[in-house]
């Protein structure tokens, strides 16, 4: 595949699992509530976690295969990909520390809280 | 002038190319020719013109706000008025003034920092005005003709429902959001195409400028939220005027979901409004501090990062109704973690001007303004992401304190900051740096003056949108303070009118790059030609303009008799193909006018969709109609 796929799924991959993880979980709020049961909020963060994760992994990986970065500090394709890749690595792993910020919550409080 | 003229290749003729650019790109005369513009730098100084007369209206309407809370008992405005007048306040800061300057300025700098000649889309840039233009009149023309909005710049039913405010002015608000966000929509598809496929060659993403980066995350924002607004607001109009359900309580509808769409557009919004404002702070630090940004790469992270939070952080505005503690708890989390990454940016520019030979313009005293005011209003903003306090100071003066100091503080401090160090390249003069300083201390004195008092008052119980207040509560001080520091703050307006209008016929002449900038948009003339360049430039560095004289290149082969672009890819800038612009029209004023008359009229007769729909077409069919030969011969 397209190593810019790779890149592009590490940039935009954490957030988009983030904010769909959190809105899944705002959505099963009030359902935990009723059934007095927190399972799912927390299925629903393990597997962001996972996934955010991955994503991370796809950009290091990508960075480990470009190798030295070339004497000009910003010319070219590598410094591109490297750059794109580093902000990958960082946002996915950013991305996973809000997962566990907003899981925080659902440990401490009760269903109906 | 001439920009460079030592780095064109011999094989170049100059003059020939230049004639041939000037002859493509004039503007046709007369008054129907004004009409009919499209270059970015015409449109763009139209938009930041009607931007910044919309500044002076809603700084007008926030003395008057000012001068009824000067003491207790005032009766300078009665209710009634004092409602319409905060409701246009809000109205024309958030969608008259905030987005569309930010539009402007960007519509005018980012062909020229990308090294192109136009936006990609011209004709969309022109109709984008229009609509926007429009959106001005018709708000206007209801607070001129006694109908003007009191229900708040959100409009929350069921105050903003048929049984509470019958009449039309609550319409005449719907609608003026349908105006805006029609022209933000087309602003941001041009700016997100121009960026992302009309980047000088070599100027692959990891060398894009940061203002650049604040634009693009910007306008994949306006893509995202403002539908979210348009939806908000036609349920709003359908409910009042065809009888609908959907937000009206009253007939079986659901407030909370209108508050719930309203958010999700409405906290984006204010990144909209300031993730511009930090890529001017950005610009402004690199060429005032002489020096290349600390940390590149974390900003870009963040900046990416904030465009993304923005959208998990809208239920904190609704932590006063009735959802699950779990839920509210989450947005919690994530309106503290925006803090970290706009923390990093701060960081950075201190770390930029710490390391660096900092001039201190007019321009910087604006960023440092902005830094100190910004992280305040990010402080509060971090004790109002916490749900016990924000339950307590709800819909109190410390909130509308909050959101002055992030407001004001991150988007107009920058965006005076950026009218300093720009203004030079859209005039050819540089402004008074005297008079400068004197505007940003007024400014910056009647500012503290005037909002942080406010902080105090809302600790203090007084609630917002109250019209007046008995005497003996305890605010009777602060609000005289709060009123007098308003009073300041339109000193200091007045200081930066009279500047601009001195420095354009007194001030110093700029030449093409005053400050020794970075950038591209300083390779061109000051003011740029219609064609901005006279051969588009190639980057072979993050900071183009400090690269090595014999590093620097220009593109040629490109034909000067008609108006051609340069087509290069999304991530490497590499050449790919030529495009032609369009040249200028009167076909999107025509359009803007028949969507107008359907817009405009359905507030009265829902018919007006249909015939406004019908008579748009024929103009989009004029609009679009192909003219033969498409395109002259060319090797």
């Amino acid at each position: 595949m397209n190593p810019n796929v790779y890149l592009w799924t590490g940039v935009l991959g954490g957030p988009m699992i983030w904010l769909t993880s959190f809105e899944a979980r705002f959505a099963l709020a009030p359902w935990a509530c009723t059934f007095q049961n927190k399972w799912a909020l927390h299925a629903v963060a393990i597997a962001a976690l996972i996934l955010c994760a991955a994503c991370a992994w796809l950009s290091f990986r990508q960075w480990r295969a470009l190798g030295e970065p070339p004497s000009s500090p910003d010319a070219g394709v590598v410094p591109r990909s490297s750059f794109l890749a580093i902000l990958g690595i960082v946002i996915s792993c950013g991305c996973g520390l809000i997962v566990i910020a907003q899981a925080i919550p659902e440990i401490v409080l009760g269903a109906c809280e | 002038m001439r920009a460079s003229q030592d780095i064109y290749p011999q094989s170049v003729d100059v003059e020939r190319d230049v004639e041939q650019l000037r002859n493509s790109w004039r503007h046709p005369r007369g008054v129907l020719g004004w009409l009919s513009f499209t270059t970015h730098q015409a449109i763009g100084t139209r938009y930041i013109v009607t931007a910044f007369i919309m500044l002076l209206a809603g700084g007008i309407e926030a003395l008057m706000i000012r001068t009824q809370l000067m003491r207790a008992n005032n009766g300078y405005l009665g209710p009634e008025r004092y409602n319409q007048i905060f409701t246009t306040h809000g109205t024309t800061m958030m969608f008259l003034f905030a987005v569309p300057v930010m539009e402007g300025m960007a519509i005018y700098l980012v062909p020229l920092m990308c090294g192109t000649r136009n936006v990609a889309f011209p004709r969309l840039n022109a109709f984008g005005y229009w609509m926007y233009l429009f959106g001005v009149l018709f708000l206007y023309w209801g607070v001129f003709t006694n109908t003007a909005p009191d229900v708040g710049w959100f409009a929350y039913p069921p105050l903003s429902g048929p049984q509470y405010t019958p009449g039309k002015s609550t319409d005449f608000w719907a609608q003026m959001i349908t105006f805006t966000e029609v022209s933000a929509l087309c602003v941001a598809a041009e700016i997100i195409a121009t960026i992302s496929k009309m980047r000088a060659p070599g100027m692959s993403l990891n060398r894009m400028p940061l203002y650049i980066w604040s634009i693009l995350i910007q306008s994949w924002m306006i893509i995202f939220a403002m539908p979210a607004i348009v939806l908000a607001s036609s349920y709003l109009l359908s409910d009042r005027t065809v009888g609908t359900h959907f937000v009206n309580p009253a007939e079986g509808g659901d407030p909370l979901l209108y508050q719930h769409i309203f958010w999700f557009f409405g906290h984006p919004e204010v990144y909209i409004i300031f993730i511009p404002a930090l890529g001017f702070v950005s610009a402004i630090v690199v060429a005032h501090a002489r020096r290349e940004i600390v940390g590149y790469t974390a900003m870009v992270l963040a900046q990416i990062a904030n465009g993304f939070i923005a959208f998990g952080l809208w239920v904190h505005h609704m932590f006063a109704t009735d959802l699950p503690q779990i839920g509210e708890a989450y947005f919690t989390a994530s309106s503290m973690m925006i803090a970290v990454t706009s923390g990093v940016q701060i960081f950075c520019w201190i770390a930029t001007l710490w390391s660096g030979r900092p001039r201190m313009t007019t321009a910087l005293h604006f960023v440092y303004g902005f830094i100190a005011i910004f992280v305040l209003g990010g402080l509060t903003g971090v004790m109002l992401a916490a749900v016990p306090l924000d339950l307590q100071a709800h819909d109190t003066y410390f909130v509308v304190a909050h959101f002055h100091y992030v407001l004001i503080g991150g988007a107009l401090f920058p965006l005076f900051g950026a009218f300093y160090h720009w203004h030079p390249k859209f005039t050819g003069r540089l402004m008074n740096e005297t008079l400068g300083r004197a505007n940003f201390w007024v400014l910056f004195a009647g500012f503290n003056l005037t909002f942080f008092p406010m902080h105090i008052l809302g600790l203090k119980g007084m609630p917002r949108r109250i019209y007046t207040y008995p005497p003996g509560m305890g605010w009777d001080g602060l609000n005289l303070l709060a009123t007098v520091g308003a009073w300041i703050i339109a000193a200091g307006g007045i200081l930066f009118i009279v500047n601009f209008l001195w420095s354009r016929k007194n001030g110093e002449v700029a030449g093409n790059n005053p400050w020794d900038a970075d950038s591209l948009e300083w390779a061109a003339s000051s003011p740029p030609a219609n064609y901005n360049f006279e051969y588009l430039p190639a980057v072979t560095s993050r900071y183009p303009l400090w690269a090595p004289r014999e590093q620097r290149g220009v593109v040629t082969g490109l034909a000067t008799d008609r108006r051609e672009a340069l087509v290069t890819t999304l991530m490497d800038a590499e050449p790919h193909h030529r495009y032609i612009l369009p040249g200028s029209s009167i076909w999107p004023l025509i359009s803007a006018i028949c969507v107008t008359i359907g817009f405009a009229g359905s507030v009265f007769n829902g018919w007006y969709i249909t015939w406004g729909a019908i008579i748009s077409g024929l103009a989009f069919i004029g609009w679009f109609w192909p003219k033969r030969p498409l395109e002259p011969a060319h090797d």
